[in-house]
């Protein structure tokens, strides 16, 4: 058969002998819209129990009409975004019902994500006249006023993330009214319940709204189909509900801090046209008509995703000083040699040239996205480092944007000001590791980089920055407990609990906020819930410096101790050695981790020499 | 068995999760493990699709078999 099934079928045996499907089928998932493939490899993977590698995730599914197969294909989506998900789903026919239910196990803490299937008829009445078109748009508007508010009501009391979407207009209701001056009436009141949709975010973090109606006029698929309509009440084809699982994925891998943070592009027909080394700086295609056009867009694109903190590197088979040369002299360059924080030019395997970079960048290759028109090296890369996302950029340019933007890989939330400087923070990286050479110890070079840490309390500010870190640091995470948002914000406020904060800078630049902690502040003993902190900063004693800043602030309040907690995962090692490094004794150990304590009677202050501690 | 046959049994096959060979022209849906009326939904999706089809939802609830299925969903027909 096809190579549909081909899939399908290695899914099912990966599925069969309790294995997680190999990536290249995962890939081939990711990038499939088709709604026959999807549902069926969400059904096989529905008996994936063993879960290795991929990251477990509760989606709770809530719709105004059949679901149908929705569970099947979010499930599809999701395993190939590297996560694996656990669904409840609220009982048919009970939307409004269910949304007033504060106890409803579909709005429980543990839930990552509740999406909500919207269909036309939840909005519609039963019946209208034709002739009070009027009426049929008040009741429209109501219908969307009341839903809006019982949607931000169960975000406000549960604090559950809700995942919701814009809905198509019935096209039977528009083409039924005549006066094509009360069919725009029709159509704008449309527009407004999508836009009161879309404006719920703004009010509650914890909603997001995708914007299916956009998604359905580029994908070429039918959103309804008449006969699964009036049959089932099955309100969208297959394929459409595909548009909407990719949008769950997209949005879960977003707050599981999943998403890619770095675009590697290749030179020779992916941000140019034509082979530098054959053709000369002057001969390659960019900018001007078509095809250069689209090469020109596509540098336009990876600025723009640049702007929004991914940061951009190289990896290009060429003459490292041709590729210099085309990239600062050619006039219609965009991405000038100082956009990219790390660059690869030269003739070995792309693999160990993005291995080696994401080493310089102190990140996981599986945080990289790489871009290239050679199948050979596409496969070379996923064969090698199957956890890199690989985009093809073969075939005509007009699509290279479109192929770069349409997964939504680099998908964060809420964009932070750290999210913006980014790049810049990771180019200094590059040249810090420079200057290193130079010092016979490091703690001269240490002392030498004057390093200023900065510790602030939360305020309504630093929530979402510190939400972010605590979604998306997986490595030096001392609990793996994941405050979100909400619950951050809702700590901060509270004055048994002290939440904060810190940023550091030094002599090469300033690298934002890379660390917060929650900490049960009150009593004999303070506990620390959780603190994470970027790995990128980590080897400058900075961890240490924090520690000492809070064993400070648990002493001037009168407690005697303080308490950490170290739970074990797949990727935080790294970490296992803050509570003993900074001496505290290990008082108690068992299934969910090791507790540490430090007494703070005659505890010399911990907060290292080369560092200077300011309260922000 | 035709070609449209065979083309409607690899759908059935998929659709409900069975093995091609125990699929023949005889074969009467409602004996079949699994089938419902979601299934039979899915088994019409998949088949207009893949077969280039699109069929009348009333002819398609009075198939009982699977040569009844090909026999209406023969393209061209």
């Amino acid at each position: 058969m096809s190579a549909i099934s081909e899939t399908v079928d290695n899914i099912k045996s990966a599925v069969r002998d309790g294995r997680v499907p190999a990536p290249a089928d995962l890939a081939a998932l990711a990038d499939s819209r088709d709604g026959a493939l999807l549902r069926q490899a969400g059904r096989a993977l529905a008996k994936l129990t063993e879960a290795d590698g991929l990251r477990p995730v509760r989606v709770g599914l809530l719709a105004t009409a059949t679901p149908g197969p929705l569970e099947q294909l979010v499930r599809a989506t999701v395993v190939a975004g590297g996560m694996l998900p656990t669904f409840t789903a609220a009982d048919y026919g009970a939307f409004d019902l269910t949304l007033t239910d504060a106890d409803n196990p579909l709005f429980g803490a543990e839930q990552d994500v509740v999406f909500c299937l919207l269909d036309d008829s939840y909005f519609l009445p039963k019946d209208w006249g034709g002739a009070d078109v009027d009426a049929l748009t008040e009741f429209v508007t109501e219908r969307a006023t009341a839903l809006c508010g019982l949607l931000s009501a169960v975000a406000e009391r549960n604090g559950t993330t809700l995942l919701l979407h814009t809905v198509p207009a019935p096209t039977e209701v528009l083409d039924t009214i005549v006066s094509w001056r009360q069919r725009a009436a029709f159509a704008r009141c449309w527009a407004k319940l999508n836009a009161a949709l879309l404006e719920l975010p703004e009010a509650n973090p914890t909603i997001a709204v995708a914007d299916f109606t956009s998604a359905l006029a580029e994908a070429a698929v039918a959103a309804r189909d008449d006969r699964l309509r009036r049959y089932a009440d099955l309100p969208y084809t297959d394929d459409a509900l595909v548009l909407l699982a990719t949008e769950v994925r997209r949005f879960l891998q977003a707050k599981s801090g999943l998403s890619r943070k770095v675009l590697a592009l290749d030179l020779d027909n992916t941000l140019w046209g034509g082979v530098l080394g054959e053709v000369g700086a002057e001969g390659v295609e960019l900018g001007g008509l078509y095809p250069g056009k689209c090469y020109k867009e596509l540098q336009r694109t990876a600025l723009r995703l640049r702007d929004q903190g991914v940061i951009l590197v190289l990896a290009s088979k060429n003459d490292a000083e041709h590729v210099d040369a085309a990239l600062r002299d050619h006039p219609e360059m965009l991405l000038r040699p100082d956009v990219f924080s790390a660059t690869a030019v030269n003739w070995s395997p792309k693999a160990g040239n993005l291995r080696q970079m994401a080493g310089e960048l102190d990140l996981s290759v599986g945080s990289f996205v790489f871009l290239d028109d050679s199948q050979f090296e596409r496969g070379h890369v996923a064969d090698e480092l199957p956890e890199v996302t690989v985009l093809p950029a073969d075939g005509d340019p007009a699509y290279l944007t479109r192929t770069l933007v349409r997964g939504g890989w680099f998908d964060t939330l809420d964009l932070t000001e750290t999210d913006k400087k980014r790049p810049g923070l990771y180019k200094v990286r590059a040249e810090r590791s420079q200057f290193a050479g130079g010092f016979g110890s490091s703690e001269d070079y240490l002392a030498a980089l004057d390093i200023t840490l900065s510790v602030a309390r939360a305020t309504p500010f630093e929530v979402p920055r510190i939400a972010q870190l605590a979604a998306r640091t997986n490595q030096f995470n001392l609990t793996g407990v994941r405050f979100s948002q909400n619950e951050t914000a809702q700590l901060a406020e509270d004055p048994a609990h002290l939440v904060f904060s810190w940023s550091v800078k030094d002599r090469f630049g300033d690298e934002g906020v890379v660390g917060a902690a929650w900490v049960a502040a009150d009593g004999d003993t303070w506990r620390a819930l959780n603190f994470v902190m970027s790995c990128r900063v980590l080897g400058r004693g900075i961890e240490l410096g924090v520690l000492g800043w809070l064993a400070r602030q648990a002493k001037a309040a009168g407690a005697s101790a303080l308490e950490g907690r170290f739970v074990p995962s797949a990727r935080n090692s790294v970490a296992a050695q803050l509570w003993s490094k900074a001496g505290f004794d290990l008082t108690e150990e068992g299934a969910d981790g090791k507790i540490f304590t430090l007494h703070l009677d005659n505890v010399e202050d911990l907060v290292p020499a080369w560092v200077r501690v300011e309260e922000r | 068995m035709s070609d449209t046959q065979q083309a409607v049994v690899a759908v059935v096959a998929d659709v409900l999760d069975m093995s091609e060979d125990d699929l023949h022209p005889d074969t009467e849906f409602s004996s079949l493990e699994d089938w419902d009326s979601m299934a039979a939904l899915e088994l019409l999706m998949q088949l207009e699709s893949q077969l280039k089809v699109k069929l009348d939802l009333r002819e398609f609830h009075t198939v009982r078999t699977v040569g009844e299925l090909a026999a209406l969903a023969k393209p061209g027909k």
